[in-house]
């Protein structure tokens, strides 16, 4: 157990180390400056801010003392945000993203997994189709339209919610703002959860100890929601891993809809900017939230299934 | 095609909305709301150099002089009048008794400390040339300071760009003593560069070094600050009252570091002060009691919202959460037109293409003059831009004080096939394909395909479209990598100067590869004119120069696009769309 994590955490920092050098080296490649702007700089200026960012020197030292930076905990000084470092910028956004994406991961299983047992309940029936649709619809319908879609209906036809931003405080009128984007991040997910439940659901319906448990006399109510549903969900807890870093890293257009102060518009304006410092602290904390998630996503599965050993 | 379908709804819901009129912006009713676009990226008037910087910064600082907002005209600000001598090469502004934010009395030396800053290269503003183009000495000092800077990072920086260096390194180290460039050559390594050292070591000692203390301002007390100048300018009263010419409070900057822009650090000398900062969310001012003329100031809170997407700032307005606006959503706009709440006014803005003259047939007068007679820019902004921009026949857009633009030639599909045919391309024949390029987005796109489609249909000639990503176009524009591209260009002061010396033969903005003796001349002259009337006259006749020779071709100046709350008083659209808080009054706030 302890070797595996360990092997894990090893092959965890590899990763990160790799991924790091690929997007510190593709940045470099990439033409433009930080410093290209409209109203072309004096050059010597321009030497000048390469000088204070060490854009000046080779290459292979510019990697050597980023990463250096990296191994102190320094993060860098962003380019486009002149005095202020790169965590204290990222750090408070992914705050807003890990709770966006929470609540993105929350809605797709309260929502998706009732909608799965619905369907599978209703199997072939109106509510099933009904269902099916709305997974299909959450599926195909990207999340750049259906933002300003659910804007347009829920905020401009109906008054009912804000039609942007993020809560300044806890009053239940500032958290209102929360339910649009939570809905439109998690809308594709809540989609394929049904789908799986459904699938999941009705794959052990038909199984024996079902009919047992109807043979008994058990209420239908209870033989889906007690018995069929704690197996019928397994393909849903596998998927919840990978979904979990789709909600946390896939919000940046959310994030740009309704304005949101998350990491993912950070993410954008590094890449237009050139901000490699944003850029590369911005990569290393999705890229290591990914690989945690995976590794509690494999620690999970060999509670749930013994089958599965840690080794 | 998506958006096709989406318009009728979105044209409802809009329709729907107009009518409706909720008016609770934000949650505090003396706090004015201002959608600004996005995060600025610096409260650090030194350092800043776009708008969402400026809308906030307006607020929290003022120079020597203002603009009025009504006209532009220079207002007294920190300075409560001043003296023009030597030809209009001295300046010297008597101060009244102003505070900084925290109680200090603002003085004269804080303004020569401020623009002193500026100057230091390894401060990096990237409008220093707004101090050092003009103030006696300041590009000596600056020029001087920043090569020793360059020289002593020389043995350290990477090779490639020690050969960008190279071609300029016997001009740079001419500036610099002998010291600091010994010191390099002991260092070199490379023979080709310490061939150079050693040759500019050799002319150092006719060299004369500009220390900081002679750059033309000085403070002589409290309250006086004499500035020379190296010409006489005729707008720099103007310059006064520009961001790069804000005074900061050197106690603070000194003690805060790189920090002195966060909120309890940020002392300033405006009508508002800094209370929160939350990056991505939100800038909060307060009235700042220690203004000078704070009697007149409403007590008022500013939130600056940075929101990108035009349709959710547009949302949020129709909301209610937000007052002003300065842009709206393209496909609003013919809405827009007609709601009272809507202002636009033309801008000191020029929409242009640029034409790189070292490519073979775009460096021949004729083909450009074809290509530009070839425009109608009437059917571009009517049908295109569409928010009601103004065709452009000349560069400076009309509105600057006393003068007058100079024209080319109009819209003539005639007279544009006859210089074709005269350049030796009748009807297109020969005519090489080129590139129009554009960085990626829908409206420059749109533009770019009329313009396509005018050459076809009335010179038929064949151009590609070509977009990449904008600073991809901005390095391929500064490395001459194009054939046609589009540009614009934002007047820095209100004066046709800011827009005509782009194109003199070595100015950094020129991009095209126009060089025309005769035009850097007239340019040069105005610099040195006293005559207002005449300078205009002068400037007129370099713009006639550009205009006859087209590296560049005018097509729209732009228009402002602000959308105000009824409830905001105080608000005026002006040619450089630069809106001062001091009058500004929020309804149900009765002016103090």
């Amino acid at each position: 157990m302890i070797l595996f994590f360990l092997k894990r955490i090893a092959g965890g920092l590899l990763a990160l180390f790799s991924i790091a050098t690929l997007s510190f080296f593709m940045i470099r490649f990439s033409p433009g400056s930080p410093f290209t702007s409209e109203r072309r700089m004096p050059p010597e200026v321009l030497r000048n801010l390469e000088r204070a960012y060490n854009l000046d020197k080779p290459l292979p030292v510019q990697y050597v003392l980023r990463m250096k930076g990296y191994l102190t905990g320094d993060f860098g000084l962003s380019t486009k945000y002149p005095g202020k470092r790169v965590d204290e910028i990222l750090l408070p956004s992914f705050g807003t993203s890990i709770q966006l994406g929470v609540l993105g991961f929350a809605f797709s299983l309260l929502v998706g997994i009732p909608l799965g047992i619905l369907a599978a309940a209703r199997q072939n029936k109106f509510s099933d189709h009904a269902a099916s649709s709305i997974a299909l619809t959450g599926i195909c319908v990207p999340n750049f339209l259906l933002g300003p879609l659910l804007v347009m209906i829920f905020a401009l036809y109906q008054k009912w919610l804000p039609v942007a931003g993020w809560p300044e405080n806890f009053s239940p009128d500032e958290l209102l703002k929360l339910i649009l984007p939570a809905l439109t991040l998690s809308a594709v997910h809540i989609a394929y959860v049904s789908r799986l439940t459904r699938a999941g659901m009705l794959d052990v319906i038909h199984k024996d100890y079902i009919r047992t448990a109807r043979a008994k006399g058990v209420d239908e109510r209870t033989v889906f929601l007690k018995h069929a549903l704690k197996n019928g969900i397994t393909p849903v807890l596998s998927y919840a891993g990978p979904m979990a870093a789709y909600v946390i890293t896939g919000s940046v257009v959310v994030e740009k809809v309704f304005n949101i102060p998350g990491m993912g518009q950070h993410f954008i304006d590094a890449v237009f900017a050139r901000d490699d410092a944003i850029l590369m602290g911005a990569v290393l904390i999705y890229s290591s939230l990914v690989i945690l998630l995976n590794m509690m996503v494999d620690v999970g599965y060999s509670f749930l299934d013994p089958r599965v050993r840690l080794t | 095609m998506l958006k096709g379908w989406l318009r009728l709804p979105l044209a409802l819901a809009l329709a729907l909305l107009a009518g409706s009129s909720c008016s609770k912006a934000g949650d505090d009713p003396n706090t004015l709301v201002i959608g600004n676009g996005t995060e600025p990226e610096t409260l650090d008037p030194g350092l800043e150099s776009s708008q969402p910087d400026y809308r906030v910064t307006i607020g929290l600082f003022e120079g020597l002089c203002v603009y009025d907002p009504k006209d532009l005209s220079l207002k007294p600000g920190i300075a409560e009048r001043w003296d023009i001598a030597e030809h209009g090469t001295k300046y010297t502004f008597h101060l009244r008794t102003a505070k900084w934010s925290n109680g200090d009395p603002v003085t004269a030396r804080d303004f020569e400390w401020s623009w002193k800053r500026v100057l230091d290269p390894v401060f990096g503003s990237k409008y220093v040339e707004q101090i050092s183009n003009y103030l006696k000495n300041a590009k000596g000092y600056f020029n001087g300071a920043s090569a020793d800077l360059i020289l002593k990072g020389w043995s350290e920086t990477a090779a490639k760009k020690r050969d960008e260096d190279a071609a300029s390194l016997a001009e740079l180290a001419q500036k610099r003593h002998v010291a600091a460039l010994r010191g390099c050559l002991e260092r070199e390594k490379d023979e080709t560069v310490a061939a150079q050292l050693r040759k500019a070591v050799e002319e150092a000692s006719r060299r004369v070094d500009v220390p900081l203390d002679q750059v033309g301002v000085q403070a002589t007390d409290d309250h006086t600050l004499v500035v020379t100048l190296e010409a006489p300018t005729a707008y720099f009263l103007d310059l006064a009252a520009f961001f790069t010419y804000f005074p900061v409070h050197r106690p603070s900057v000194d003690a805060g570091g790189k920090n002195w822009t966060r909120p309890g650090n940020l002392v300033g000398n405006g009508p508002f002060r800094l209370k929160e900062w939350k990056i991505k969310e939100y800038i909060l001012l307060e009235k700042n009691p220690n203004y000078w003329d704070a009697a007149n100031v409403a007590d008022l809170k500013l939130k600056f919202l940075p929101i990108e997407n035009a349709t959710t700032a547009f949302n949020l307005y129709d909301k209610g959460r937000i007052h002003w606006l300065n842009d709206v959503p393209r496909d609003y706009i013919e809405e827009l037109l007609k709601r009272p709440d809507y202002y636009t006014g033309p801008m000191l803005t020029t929409y242009f293409y640029g034409f790189n003259l070292k490519k073979d047939v775009l460096g021949k007068k004729k083909v450009r003059q074809a290509l530009a007679r070839a425009i109608d820019k009437v059917k571009i902004t009517k049908f295109i831009s569409r928010a009601g921009e103004i065709p452009a026949n000349s560069f400076v857009p009309p509105g600057m004080l006393g003068y007058t633009p100079a024209t080319m030639g109009s819209y003539d599909p005639e007279a544009a096939k006859a210089l074709l045919a005269e350049a030796g391309y009748p009807d297109g024949k020969g005519f090489p394909k080129f590139e129009i390029l554009y960085n990626t987005q829908e409206g420059h796109r749109n533009i770019a395909s009329a313009i396509q489609e005018m050459w076809r249909n009335t010179l038929h000639i064949e151009t590609e479209l070509r977009n990449v990503e904008f600073k991809v176009m901005l390095e391929m524009q500064n490395h001459l990598e194009f054939d046609i591209t589009r540009r614009a260009w934002i007047a820095d002061y209100n004066d046709p100067n800011t827009f005509l010396d782009m194109f003199t033969s070595t100015n950094g903005q020129n991009n095209t590869d126009f060089k025309n003796p005769e035009y850097d001349r007239l340019i040069a002259s105005a610099g040195k004119e006293l005559d207002p009337a005449r300078r205009m006259t002068i400037l007129h006749d370099a713009e006639a120069i550009l205009m006859e020779e087209l590296p560049i071709m005018p097509i729209y100046f732009y228009v402002t696009k602000n959308l105000v709350k009824p409830e905001v008083s105080g608000f005026y659209d002006n040619l450089r769309d630069t809106h001062p808080y001091n009058r500004m009054r929020l309804a149900g706030k009765p002016p103090p």
